[in-house]
């Protein structure tokens, strides 16, 4: 891929936790505009790979460059500039517990528009509120909330300042099928856009909805990636133990991917 | 040499050298922590756009919420000084209660104490919450969104605590000294005028200095120690007793030594 149509870009990255080696001089390049999603095994490193690729968690070797610049070539202020564009969502939300609801997602939008009004951040607060679903909890504290609840609250955090690319780690976990649907006819939105996402998700049917590119991972190396109509047609048999897996886990809601993957047969 | 001690003596030394690297790289990343927590905090004012609500509650938490505790050891530091310093037949006479009173209130106790209690009070809840915000990873949500940790959540709690503890130490001065006289009126009536003038005339600038220095640099302390250890949380909760008592221990530790030195320091 060219790096100038590139959103992300891991060069020879290394990456370990303690003496556990995680990765080693991977190299993957997320394309700008699309929506690419990373499958694999529980702890493959799909959502460390997130991490790196959002520069919230920095390899012990190689470079990670993002937006056309390597997250550690900028200064502060160029980081928040670039944070400002980006909105991430944790896979177990990851709210502020001393902060209630509506602080959690007011904050972001205060630190970067601190010109915004009262009345400007309130009713963007509930714009984006409005767009992942979020009942009315402003006061509540996110302790209270159940864990789809408080995904939506990480979603709305995550898009309350309009970004242009969003790291989204298993953002369907939790929620109700209706809720569910909401997220992905708001990811399929953003990206008619023309705006990036980067997924990590475990669900197939997320992945068919949703997915231009496909990356399939297993014990912290890409074994396939590309469009997904060529990754679900791969003939390596690693590729398809996982995605047989991945799909004999979330049988019921395999029929898109199965779809996919019946028309990838000879 | 025994065969067995040829075969410990090289354990022995990997181990002390083991220690010695680590104890060494622990310094200097302590001493990288308060380096950026500095510069930081000469940024505080034009980087924090949030941060001002944290340093309003932090003061709140630490400096007003903690003013019973410190009024109650005040009062009774001043009452048993004066109760002890009465049944020494010449201590009035000769002013030897009043250097008592300010060696004790404002040179020595007066600060150690207030440090104490800022330590066991702040200092744990600090190492407590930032380590559960790094399990939890509300941290890298902060960095998701933009915020320097260091800046929104360090910076407005050694300021904090650190303008805490000089307000408290001055309070628990005033406090004890105040509660002496009111003391002394029950054991040896002595007229306000007389008492308090023989106090300030033993309140020398030196001692005045040693008990502010004293304050600001155990606030530094305490809110660095435990800031630092909060941040060495990695995955676990069960991490978080651990380190809660690692940021106390070492806290204790460091104020008595910083205490000793700061005197020693004064005295010449």
């Amino acid at each position: 891929m060219n790096s100038s149509s590139a959103c992300a870009e891991l060069r020879e990255v290394t990456f370990h936790t303690g003496q556990v080696l995680l990765f080693e001089n991977l190299n993957l390049s997320l394309a700008k505009d699309r929506c690419t999603v990373l499958m694999g095994p529980a702890g493959c490193g799909k959502s460390t790979i997130l991490k790196i690729a959002a520069g919230l968690i920095l390899p012990q070797s190689g470079s990670v460059i993002f937006d056309q610049k390597s997250w550690e070539a900028r200064n502060e202020e160029q980081t928040i500039a670039v944070r400002a564009k980006t909105g991430f969502v944790f896979q177990n939300a990851a709210l502020w517990a001393n902060k209630t609801i509506r602080q959690n997602i007011e904050l972001p939008l205060q630190f970067h528009n601190p010109q915004f009004s009262r009345a400007q951040i309130e009713d963007r607060v509930r714009e984006a509120a409005r767009q992942v679903g979020l009942r009315e909890v402003w006061d509540d504290r996110p302790s209270h909330l159940s864990l789809g609840e408080q995904k939506l609250v990480s979603f709305a955090r995550a898009i309350v300042n309009d970004p242009e690319t969003l790291f989204l780690d298993d953002p369907t976990a939790g929620l109700d099928n209706q809720l569910k649907e909401r997220l992905l006819a708001f990811i399929e939105d953003f990206r008619r856009q023309g705006k990036t996402v980067i997924l990590v998700t475990q669900d197939p049917s997320v992945t068919a909805r949703v997915a231009d590119d496909l990356a399939i991972m297993r014990d912290g190396q890409i074994l396939a990636f590309g469009p997904i109509h060529e990754v679900v047609q791969s003939q390596d048999s690693r590729v398809i133990e996982i995605l047989t897996s991945v799909l004999s886990q979330a049988a019921t809601f395999s029929q898109d991917i199965l779809g996919l993957l019946s028309e990838g047969q000879p | 040499m025994s065969l067995t001690s040829g075969e410990e003596h090289p354990n022995f030394l990997a181990r002390w050298g083991s220690a010695a690297f680590e104890l060494t790289a622990n310094l200097f990343y302590a001493f990288g922590f308060f380096w950026n927590v500095l510069l930081e905090t000469f940024h505080f004012r034009s980087r924090s756009k949030v941060g001002t609500q944290v340093l309003v509650m932090q003061i709140l938490f630490t400096g007003v919420n903690a003013l019973f505790i410190i009024t109650l050891i005040a009062v009774s530091l001043g009452t048993v000084i004066i109760f002890y310093g009465n049944q020494i037949p010449t201590a009035v006479s000769t002013n030897l209660v009043y250097t008592i009173l300010i060696t004790v209130i404002t040179r020595e106790l007066g600060p150690l104490l207030t440090a104490f209690i800022v330590m066991a009070r702040s200092g744990v809840a600090i190492a407590t919450e930032l380590s559960s915000m790094v399990v939890t990873h509300e941290i890298e949500a902060y960095l998701a969104v933009g915020i320097n940790p260091i800046s929104y959540l360090v910076v407005p709690r050694f300021l904090g605590v650190t303008l805490s503890m000089i307000a408290l130490n001055l309070y628990f001065n005033v406090s004890g000294l105040a509660a002496s006289y009111l003391v002394a009126q029950f054991i040896h009536p002595i007229p306000a005028s007389e008492y308090f003038s023989q106090l300030m005339a033993q309140l020398t600038p030196n001692a005045v200095s040693l008990s502010v220095v004293k304050s600001l640099i155990f606030g530094i302390v305490i809110s660095l120690v435990s800031s630092l250890n909060g941040f060495r949380a990695q995955q676990s909760t069960t991490e978080i007793p651990v380190i809660v008592i690692r940021a106390v221990g070492q806290g204790f530790g460091l104020l008595i030594v910083v205490n000793i030195l700061l005197t020693l320091a004064f005295a010449g």
